[in-house]
């Protein structure tokens, strides 16, 4: 039990830790909008977009 | 078998008239696109490779407004107001974007400005319809970057955050971390509390008991003291106004509760409460929280009412041209050029050009108003079909838009106040419960005065009002989440109180029960032409325009070809189709080519006619929401009365009112007509009176009222200042409010009832003695979870998703 001295100052060490990250994300305005991040998820990013070109908007048929 | 009817925009879902003409091809297939605009937009998206933004959107994407001039942008006056440039040289800017409505705008956005070269980050947020950009300014222009976000369809501008908008993010921002700290401690109090009631069960070693409370007390400190902050200081400021209000009680419960256990932890004795403060205090500042949340989702705050006004302006040059300037450059005397589409920056007369404007956002009807050399225009309002000039009068505080902000800011002083009955008890039962503590301590005192502290305490302890504190917004909270989950958002507190008194109900009528645009009632061939005939005419007359007349023609085109064109601004449009010429518009405009009838009716009617004479009438009418004659039986049914206030003259309230019901009715009244018809009524007997509206003209009665509703549509500007918002099209949701409202009334009641109940009759038990500190703590929690679980029966219960059959 005599552990408890010890792993108790620990464990207030880490809740410091997780006030402080939390602090950083509310800066960060990682809270602001929780609508869109939900969402965002479901687009693909794997294609990679092509480079807009000023000319024609001539483009490779990559469906299908 | 008229399939090209059905066709609507793949880009902006508005009906596609006549033939195809404009398509681009998504994802394989042909699209067909209503107008070049779209057509360059969905055309930029494609090639860009970001058709998934059409998989994903939820709503139809807005239909492209004309390109906007943003070369102002680049001026160093401009620059220097909204453009900030950090030690490095990378510039950033806020830009307020119109058009965004799901996560696939979000996403389209951020990804097409991310590939730009030059910049270096963008966020973008779909609540409040800003971007923020970092990018490299020596590379990249803002107006092209503007530029940029207007081919994909969006309308970007500039804005500095207002000092409130800074103030309320902060306070959000600071509301968080107050949520994040009570909500993290809570959870450690929580466990070590646990460990401690084992403890008392297992006979715990004194020294692990003391550094457990001490623990306890160093992390309850931290929430005591940072999270539940705002109790003690609202309590502070109530008190200093001499009108004791919820937080009273709350900082007095945490506030006991705390010293009671600080007390209990140094001295080594009796019961520590530390788990019950922060929970307590957390489930309170989740109440607040998720209410201010509501409040700030309701509108920008920057939706001030000049925000409407273009930023940049074209004012005529000494060398007869026309140069971009900020509007805050305007002086009176300018001469501006207000370009098709545009908003009119300042109030000012025309000198030259004349064309339809559209002043709904001062007057509330969509119906364009003609303005020819001479007359006056007032900012706010959208120029029309052509360019004109304008010779500015007044800006600033002087103009027309502003008067009416002037009659909000007037409206809301004079908003009657609202006193919550929590409110009230709380005053009494802070006192009551004072002056019981101090008879117990004087009594104890004479007869064992070693006892009388720990009595006392005790005393303070059971009569804790956390229970009475949660009554009120736990009913609230659930509420309000079933509201919003069927789609009505209720945004200040006041709402609940003031419902169950509701006696008035007003509607303005443009937009609100009607649906805001028109449609051909009923057409009357009279040349021997067939109806199908004469709509194929009037739309092939009316392609292109951008007039509502037009708009409700547009599903009957068929293409037909029309020569030689022409619009009389105001008047009505010629044009010959299959070599005969045709006039529609009104009378006085068709009888310049044939004789007509001097019977003819003028009101909401349009005439078609070629040289041999009439051709067809065609009865314009604004369509009434489909849901409106239900809900106003249901409404009046309940014993509401049902008012009308339209600022519309011509004779259409009246027959709205007349089909559905309504008795009462105003028409033609002005914003502070409307004002004083509220006021009006709400000094009849004192009955409460609720109005739902949807314009910037209906403002200021919206803050006047008890309770206020904007519409879906409505502008930010009414959403802000009104009480709740509807976030679907339909009003069916309205008598659903007043059941609702109804059933939170009664559910704080019996919470209260409860409370109170709990409350006093403890009390005498522990005056007494007889009630042990731990058994103090248990009443004390049961307590407020029954009050808990009685808000939850309003939590909004999971719907099927379809209605299962129902047995017959």
């Amino acid at each position: 039990m005599e552990s408890l001295f010890i792993f108790i100052p620990i464990v207030l060490v880490f809740i410091g830790i997780a006030v402080k990250l939390f602090f950083w994300a509310v800066d960060n305005k990682q809270f602001d909008d929780l609508d869109s991040a939900a969402q965002s998820i479901l687009f693909d990013d794997d294609v990679p977009p092509h480079p807009p070109s000023a000319d024609a908007p001539e483009r490779k048929p990559d469906n299908e | 078998m008229d399939m090209r009817r059905e066709v609507s925009c793949y880009h902006c879902g508005l009906p596609v008239a006549g033939g195809r003409r404009y398509e681009v091809t998504i994802d394989g297939a042909a699209r067909a696109m209503c107008c070049p605009a779209c057509q360059a937009v969905a055309e930029v998206i494609t090639a860009g490779g970001f058709t998934q933004y059409y998989k994903y959107r939820t709503e139809n994407s807005a239909r492209p407004e004309a390109a906007h001039q943003f070369a102002a942008f680049d001026t160093p006056a401009f620059q220097q107001s909204f453009v900030s440039v950090d030690t490095a040289g990378n510039s950033s800017v806020q830009l307020l974007i119109g058009g965004i409505h799901c996560a696939a705008c979000v996403w389209l956005i951020e990804h097409y400005l991310r590939q730009l070269p030059a910049v270096s980050a963008v966020r973008v947020s779909l609540s409040e319809q800003q971007a923020s950009i970092c990018w490299r300014a020596e590379q990249l222009k803002l107006s092209e970057i503007c530029t940029a976000i207007a081919t994909i369809g969006y309308e970007a501008q500039p804005f500095t955050p207002s000092r409130l908008e800074q103030l309320r993010d902060a306070e959000q921002r600071l509301a968080l971390r107050r949520l994040g700290v009570a909500g993290i401690g809570m959870m450690q109090v929580g466990m070590l509390a646990i460990a401690l009631y084992a403890g008392d069960v297992q006979d715990i070693a004194v020294e692990y008991r003391n550094l457990l409370r001490l623990v306890s007390l160093l992390m309850a400190t931290v929430i005591v003291f940072y999270a539940a902050r705002p109790f003690f200081s609202g309590a502070w400021r109530s008190l200093q106004t001499r009108s004791p209000g919820m937080d009273v009680p709350i900082a007095i419960a945490i506030g006991l509760a705390y010293t009671a256990s600080v007390y209990a932890t140094v001295t080594g004795s009796g019961e520590v409460y530390f788990d019950s403060v922060c929970m307590f205090t957390f489930f309170l500042l989740c109440g607040r929280y998720m209410e201010m949340r509501a409040r700030h989702r309701s509108g920008r705050v920057t939706a001030d009412i000049l925000s409407l006004l273009p930023a940049t302006v074209l004012r005529a040059a000494a060398n007869d041209s026309w140069e971009a300037i900020p509007a805050t450059g305007i002086n009176s005397g300018d001469r501006l050029l207000v370009k098709s589409g545009q908003v009119i920056p300042a109030d000012g007369s025309v000198v030259s050009g004349a064309s339809n404007v559209n002043e709904a956002a001062l007057t509330g009807e969509f119906m364009p108003v003609t303005k020819q050399t001479g007359d006056t225009v007032s900012a706010g309002a959208i120029n029309g079909e052509n360019p004109l000039t304008i010779r500015v009068t007044a800006i600033g505080k002087d103009m027309r838009i502003s008067r009416i902000k002037q009659l909000l800011e007037r409206a809301q002083d004079e908003k009657p106040k609202v006193e919550e009955l929590a409110q009230r008890i709380a005053m009494w039962f802070v006192l009551a419960v004072l002056s019981i503590a101090a008879v117990v301590w004087l009594c104890w005192h004479f007869v064992q005065p070693d006892l009388a502290l720990t009595i006392t305490l005790s005393v303070l302890v059971v009569s804790c009002p956390c229970a009475l504190s949660l009554a009120t917004p736990t009913a609230v909270t659930a509420a309000t989440n079933a509201l919003r989950q069927r789609g009505l958002l209720v945004t200040r507190r006041r709402v609940w109180e003031a419902l169950p008194y509701l006696q008035h109900v007003i509607f303005d009528k443009t937009g609100t029960l009607t649906q805001g645009r028109l449609r051909v009632d009923a057409v009357e061939a009279a040349g021997g032409v067939d109806e199908q005939r004469c709509f194929a005419i009037a739309a092939a007359l009316e392609r292109g325009s951008s007039h509502p007349i037009a708009h409700a023609f547009a599903g009957h085109d068929t293409g037909l070809a029309v020569a030689s064109r022409h619009t009389e601004t105001g008047q009505g449009v010629q044009g010959n189709v299959d070599g005969e010429l045709y006039r529609l518009g009104g009378v006085s405009y068709v009888a310049g080519i044939t004789r007509l009838a001097a019977t003819e009716q003028t009101q909401n009617v349009i005439l078609l006619a070629n040289q041999h004479g009439l051709v067809a009438r065609f009865k314009l009418h604004d369509e009434l929401r489909p849901d409106a004659a239900a809900m106003i039986k249901q409404l009046q049914d309940s014993n509401f009365d049902v008012h009308l206030l339209s600022g519309d003259a011509s004779g259409a309230a009246v027959d709205v009112a007349a089909q559905l019901g309504i008795a009462h009715v105003v028409e033609g009244a002005q914003p502070q007509d409307k004002l004083a018809y509220v006021q009006k009524l709400q000094g009849e007997g004192r009955s409460k009176v609720m109005m739902v509206g949807d314009g910037i003209n209906d403002i200021p009665v919206l803050a006047a009222a008890d309770v206020s509703l904007a519409m879906l549509n409505a502008s930010d500007l009414a959403k802000t200042s009104a009480d709740c918002v509807l976030l679907t099209p339909s009003l069916e949701m309205l008598p659903y409010l007043f059941v609702m409202a109804r059933r939170t009334r009664n559910t704080i009641r019996q919470n209260l009832l409860w409370a109170l109940l709990y409350n006093f009759s403890a009390i005498p038990l522990a005056a007494l003695g007889f009630v042990p500190p731990w058994m103090a703590a248990i009443g004390m929690s049961a307590s407020s979870i029954l009050v808990i679980i009685n808000s939850l029966r309003l939590w909004p219960r999971r719907e099927h998703a379809t209605p299962l059959p129902t047995p017959s």
